[in-house]
């Protein structure tokens, strides 16, 4: 022991790091020392907190009496982590925990620094009674916000590390005793099995985790109200938190899930049956409404009541081309609106806007390009895709109605009203971890139907 | 009992009321269709208590598993494709029929081709479905269409061109002894039971009927028999009906919505019943095809850890179907449907007796 003490050398674990780490600039390697007692050591500037660390290493380092008592001390210290083979002490090091060396042992404490741990106002899903702060960037700071709204001992953090580069921290959250067993186990697998080089945000995980890249419905939900994440911990669902994301993954999503918005749970029974009346009707407008003007005007005018018809008609007088090819023109035009204004500053949006929506629609009709009530329906299409409240399954509507007007624009009414049924059987078959897609929920059902044992 | 074997009931049985059943009833309306009725009423309760209680004690097994299980090979597989034809021309004709009806009164203009190529591409999709998931589209499809159901057929009743009184004088015919046809074609609504064949593997519990579900299916059995047979009657008249091909249709076409966004009756009542009918067919081949994959099943069509077996039946029924409804003309469709419906009652002897020898077979295992 005296002579480790006496040794000026840099321990070799420290030295080897250091040079691995090399050639950046922010690695600090000091050696502490005053009268015979020796510390070393070694973090990134650019992760740790030097305060903290100033504090709770440094300082005490000359305050205790002997180099045994300090020893101890960071033995006990709670931030201490285990060390293990060099690769994962290296990713521990850029993650912001210090390796520090007293006499023969080492100790890796966590003191990070993270510069963006604070809680984000929510502007993707902005609700008039909830709560109007979300979730922080920082992964320890989301989880406090959850643990600080749900108060159950049963409340379960999971946390691991991702396998890809960029080696980020996750978490799994979920209530131990009404999590769906079958979902937690076929994500935590799926973790396991990722494969991808990089994952950016929880954005891309959730993606990846779909199992099926190429899926029109999003089988994930990403939200950042922290309301939302204790309503989904309490049905049982999972929650992926990523460092440095400040959205979380709700797994399993259903089809139900995304028309709820928070808002509904805060207004009385009839007003939000009434909102959610209005969010369905919408849904089913911008869906069906294109192709219910292909289908009523191309194939079957009599349809309608004969006012309607004729005043239908009377509006495509002029159009040059068949009412497939308006619609389609008409649809994408407002596609591309939608696209600038959601790319664009605000500032610039507003002209974009004004420019396409209002001169070019009035224009288009006047140059008798497209009918009156084509515009009225595009309108209408554009204004009923945004009462969906969460984006994700409105990027897929909008999808969804380009099938829909395909398989009109081939048969008619006929192709409408069962290209309609064919989108139910569509999401009945899609299934979100384990969970069936769309289906009507009550009592007893798993009891009446379940999957056949063999 | 479990509310799936309701949806198949009812499904069925609102499926039927459109086409084909009512046009064979009126034309035996002078000779004993009201005492047929009656009888099919009866004697298709009875089969509904038959089958589900001899699946009762299979819960989640399907025919084809039990058939294996119980029954001697020689006869399981020539049972199967006996039964797996019989769903296959049950969808087969409905789709030969609403192509024959959509090109009548909807899109007039269109191929038949066409027509059939609308209805294929989805069904073969519900046909790939899981099991599963089809029983959970069944469940949203009928739940969001019934309340339609039933908003039609009380506009129906209650319209002022009803005339009741041609409904009393069909009544005067009770008098006549039951005939066969018309037995088997008012049988056909009620055995909408017997897809629980393939079902009854997802269905776990209360596979059961009680005397309260046996009053349930006889009360909605009956009313839907008797609005499929003697509300157009209120509107044609008696006597004239065996003139019509489609009874419903004509009197749907009579009945006008005067403030409604779409004034005649008839577009939405043939939409509405298109897409229960979509949902029938979708399940009839379902079954046939997962019948026949019991007949017969390849390992060389497994290709890269991909079953294509149910792509080879889709390509032999699409085959079928695009020959058969694209040509058939409706007096052909008319006779087809009423040879099928004749031996109606021998695929259910033959379902029957295949679930009593499951019985026997299984009291011999013990």
């Amino acid at each position: 022991m005296e002579s480790s003490s006496e040794n000026q050398q840099t321990p070799e674990l420290l030295f080897r790091l250091a040079q691995q780490l090399s050639p950046t600039k922010d690695i600090v390697q000091t050696t502490l020392h005053v009268e015979g007692k020796q510390a070393y050591i070694l973090y990134l500037k650019s992760a740790v907190d030097e305060t903290v660390l100033h504090k709770t290493v440094v300082k005490p380092f000359y305050e205790t009496a002997s180099i045994d008592i300090y020893s101890s001390y960071l033995d006990s210290a709670p931030n201490k982590k285990e060390l293990a083979d060099d690769h994962s002490l290296l990713i521990d090091l850029t993650r912001g925990h210090v390796l520090v060396a007293v006499q023969e042992h080492y100790f890796l404490l966590e003191i990070r620094h993270v510069g963006f741990d604070e809680v984000q106002q929510i502007t993707l899903e902005p609700t008039i009674h909830g709560a109007q702060l979300g979730l922080s960037e920082s992964i320890e700071v989301s989880m406090n916000v959850i643990r600080q709204r749900y108060h159950q001992p049963s409340l379960v953090f999971d946390t691991m590390q991702l396998k890809d580069q960029s080696n980020r921290e996750i978490a799994l959250v979920f209530d131990k005793v009404l999590v769906n067993p079958r979902a937690l186990q076929l994500i935590k697998k799926r973790l396991k099995n990722l494969d991808f080089p990089l994952i950016l945000s929880s954005g891309d995980l959730q993606l990846y985790l779909n199992g099926n890249k190429k899926s029109l419905f999003p089988s994930c939900m990403l939200t950042e109200r922290p309301d939302r994440l204790i309503y989904n911990i309490s049905s049982g669902k999972i929650i992926i938190l990523v460092d440095g994301s400040p959205h979380a993954v709700i797994a399993p999503a259903v089809f139900f899930d995304f028309m709820i918005s928070m808002e509904d749970l805060y207004h009385g029974y009839w007003i939000s049956l009434l909102t959610l009346f209005l969010r369905y009707s919408g849904l089913f407008a911008c869906i069906a409404l294109p192709a219910l003007y292909v289908g009523v005007t191309s194939y079957t005018p009599d349809v309608f009541r004969t006012e309607l018809a004729l005043t239908v008609a009377a509006s495509r007088i002029g159009v040059p081309y068949p009412s497939y090819i308006e619609v389609f023109f008409m649809l994408i035009f407002i596609e591309f609106l939608t696209e600038a204004s959601i790319r664009l500053p605000t500032a610039i949006s507003a002209t974009a806007t004004t420019v396409g929506g209002l001169i070019l629609g009035t224009a288009a009709v006047e140059a008798a390009l497209t009918s009156n009530i084509m515009i009225i329906v595009v309108s209408l299409v554009a204004v009923s895709t945004f009462v969906i409240p969460i984006n994700e399954l409105g990027f897929a509507v909008r999808g969804l109605r380009f099938i829909l007007l395909l398989y009109t624009t081939f048969f008619g009414l006929t192709g409408l009203a069962i290209g309609l049924l064919g989108i139910v059987l569509f999401l009945a078959n899609k299934e979100s971890f384990g969970v069936a897609y769309l289906k009507f929920g009550w009592k007893n059902r798993k009891k009446e139907l379940g999957i056949g044992e063999k | 009992m479990n509310r799936f074997l309701y949806y198949f009931i009812i499904l069925n049985l609102i499926a039927n009321i459109v086409v084909e059943v009512p046009k064979i009833l009126m034309d035996f309306s002078e000779r004993g269709a009201v005492t047929s009725i009656a009888l099919a009423l009866i004697i298709g309760v009875a089969l509904n208590w038959m089958i589900i209680n001899a699946f009762k004690p299979y819960p989640g097994r399907s025919l084809p598993e039990l058939l294996q299980l119980y029954t001697p090979k020689w006869l399981n597989k020539p049972v199967l494709l006996y039964l797996s034809a019989n769903w296959f021309i049950a969808g087969l004709l409905s789709i030969s029929t609403f192509t024959l009806l959509l090109k009548r009164f909807l899109t007039p203009e269109m191929s038949s081709y066409i027509i059939v190529s609308s209805f294929v591409f989805l069904v073969s999709y519900g046909i790939l479905m899981k099991t599963n998931s089809l029983l959970n589209s069944l469940e949203i499809i009928l739940i969001l269409n019934i309340p339609i159901v039933l908003f039609l057929i009380a506009k129906v009743y209650f319209d002022q061109s009803m005339d009741w009184d041609y409904v009393k004088v069909a009544l005067t015919y009770v008098n006549n002894w039951p005939n066969y046809s018309a037995v088997a074609a008012a049988l056909y609504p009620m055995i909408g039971i017997v897809n629980i064949v393939i079902f009854n593997k997802y269905l776990i519990t209360k596979v059961n009927m009680g005397l309260k579900q046996l009053l349930i299916i006889f009360l909605i059995g009956g009313l839907t028999l008797f609005t499929t047979y003697f509300i157009p009657m209120g509107y044609i008249g008696f006597g004239l009906s065996d003139k019509l091909q489609y009874p419903w249709i004509l009197t749907s076409d009579s009945v006008r919505l005067k403030y409604g966004l779409i004034e005649r009756f008839i577009f939405i009542f043939l939409l509405i019943f298109l897409s229960l009918s979509f949902l029938n067919i979708t399940i009839h081949w379902h079954v046939a095809q997962k019948l026949l994959e019991a007949v017969y099943r390849t390992k060389k069509l497994i290709i890269k850890g991909k079953d294509l077996n149910p792509y080879l039946w889709i390509i032999l029924f699409w085959g079928i179907t695009f020959i058969v409804a694209g040509r058939m003309t409706e007096y052909q469709l008319f006779l087809v449907g009423k040879y099928f419906f004749n031996q109606m009652p021998l695929f259910t002897a033959v379902l029957i007796a295949s679930l009593l020898l499951i019985k026997r077979g299984a009291k011999k295992h013990g």
